[in-house]
């Protein structure tokens, strides 16, 4: 059977499911808000929405970050100086571990992914469908690590990179091309399976009868949301940063 | 208007353009706003830092310098001021000398004036003395040759004296 049938079954399998189950629950569905932007054929979701709403949040973050950068002072005086000097001074260090001090650059593309899928991945506490359990965000994320990997591997490690499809022996390459290709495909899909089973799971328990709705839900929020969501985020980033450091030949880094 | 959770057409690969164009515009702006901002504000801090160390160091080095050349000139001083009292108390020594033998001449020259003032007094002295022995015995001899002879003799004997003592002023 072909591939893409048989996960389009699945998936309309688990559609079924769900909205069977939901029609007294939470809602995990993603709703079409608009068919047709503007005539431009794409259409808007939930998926869409709550990612602006995300980035209107960490706009707004941005903006104050970037106003209050002037009232810093040499030494941090205040909790929201000593804040963010943490989580940048953190993702620096994370990603020149990683990759490497030459390629700390980085950490402009993955201090904002890190951002974004974390907030997309505890945004469900607030009642929104998480943007990450929509397989097109995740995609998008596991994408442009993919072109990363590749863009990295060509102009950093040419010989290296295409060495690589050879390795350990000539007639591997196909198996490695294959490899090459699961990369995005297992980073996204982890993710979102990850956060759209949580969010099931939190969807099939909110139709359960209203005493057992007491306390249990922060519980299993604390694990499929917090925890769930800060450990795919961790492993999504951490993951990309190896995938891309892996490309990168050794002595270019420091 | 469909509901979905997994959609596998041509409008996932929409969505999926869309997310990345929202992805991409997201880290954009959190590089431009916050990221790259705060990483240059550490990294400022960081080098000021490393910069007023080096620069303490610096200063603590030329101080050492300093110190060791101070304590090069103090020992120095030592030095010079040690020949200096040596030198002092050489020229102390011999001006100590100097002073004992002028002192030594003064005394000898005092005490031989003395002497001799010494013994210009004892002759005057025995002058004197034997002047007035003279003038007693004269005194005497006048009373007993006043008891013991007469006019005549007397007068006879002086005569002789004077004669005498003439002719001797003559001779002499």
């Amino acid at each position: 059977m072909d591939l893409s049938v048989e996960l389009t079954t699945m998936a309309e399998g688990v559609t079924k499911a769900v909205s069977e189950a939901s029609q007294s629950g939470l809602d995990i569905k993603n709703h079409v808000l608009v068919e047709d932007l503007f005539g431009t054929g794409f259409r808007v979701t939930y998926t869409h929405m709550n990612t602006w709403i995300i980035m209107g949040c960490l706009f707004l973050f941005a903006i104050i970050v970037r106003i209050k950068l002037n009232k810093f002072k040499a030494v941090p005086n205040t909790g929201f100086q000593n804040f963010i000097e943490a989580i940048v001074e953190a993702m620096d260090n994370f990603v020149s571990s990683n990759m490497g001090n030459k390629y700390s650059y980085f950490g402009n593309w993955f201090f904002g992914v890190f951002a974004f899928i974390l907030i997309s991945n505890l945004i469900g506490l607030l009642g929104f469908r998480a943007p990450t359990a929509d397989l097109a965000t995740t995609a998008c994320l596991g994408f442009s690590t993919f072109f990363l990997i590749h863009f990295m591997g060509i102009f950093k490690g040419r010989k290296e990179y295409f060495k690589g499809y050879l390795d350990p022996f000539p007639f591997w390459l196909p198996m490695n091309i294959i490899s090459e290709l699961a990369t995005p495909v297992s980073l996204s899909f982890r993710l979102f399976g990850n956060i759209l089973g949580g969010s099931i799971i939190m969807g099939l328990f909110y139709t359960l009868p209203a005493y057992v709705k007491v306390g249990i839900p922060a519980a299993l929020h604390i694990y499929f949301d917090v925890f769930a969501g800060f450990l795919q985020t961790f492993i999504f980033v951490m993951l990309s940063m190896s995938f891309i450091a892996d490309k990168i030949p050794d002595e270019t880094k420091n | 208007m469909e509901d979905f959770i997994l959609s596998l057409d041509i409008n996932m690969l929409k969505d999926l353009a869309f997310q990345l164009l929202n992805t991409v515009i997201l880290c954009a702006v959190m590089s431009y706003l916050l990221y790259k901002p705060v990483k240059n504000f550490l990294a400022a801090r960081r080098d000021r830092i490393e910069g007023q160390i080096n620069s303490a160091e610096g200063q603590l080095k030329e101080a050492n310098k300093m110190k060791a050349l101070y304590e090069e000139k103090l020992r120095a001083i030592d030095k010079e001021k040690e020949m200096i009292l040596t030198e002092a108390r050489n020229r102390g020594a011999q001006r100590e000398q100097e002073i004992i033998a002028e002192a030594k001449l003064e005394a000898e020259t005092l005490k031989n004036r003395a002497m001799v003032d010494i013994q210009r007094e004892q002759e005057k002295a025995k002058d004197e003395i034997k002047k007035q022995i003279i003038e007693v015995s004269s005194i005497m001899a006048s009373r007993f040759v006043a008891e013991a002879i007469d006019r005549e003799k007397q007068e006879k004997m002086v005569d002789e004296v004077i004669s005498d003592l003439g002719e001797v002023k003559w001779l002499s």
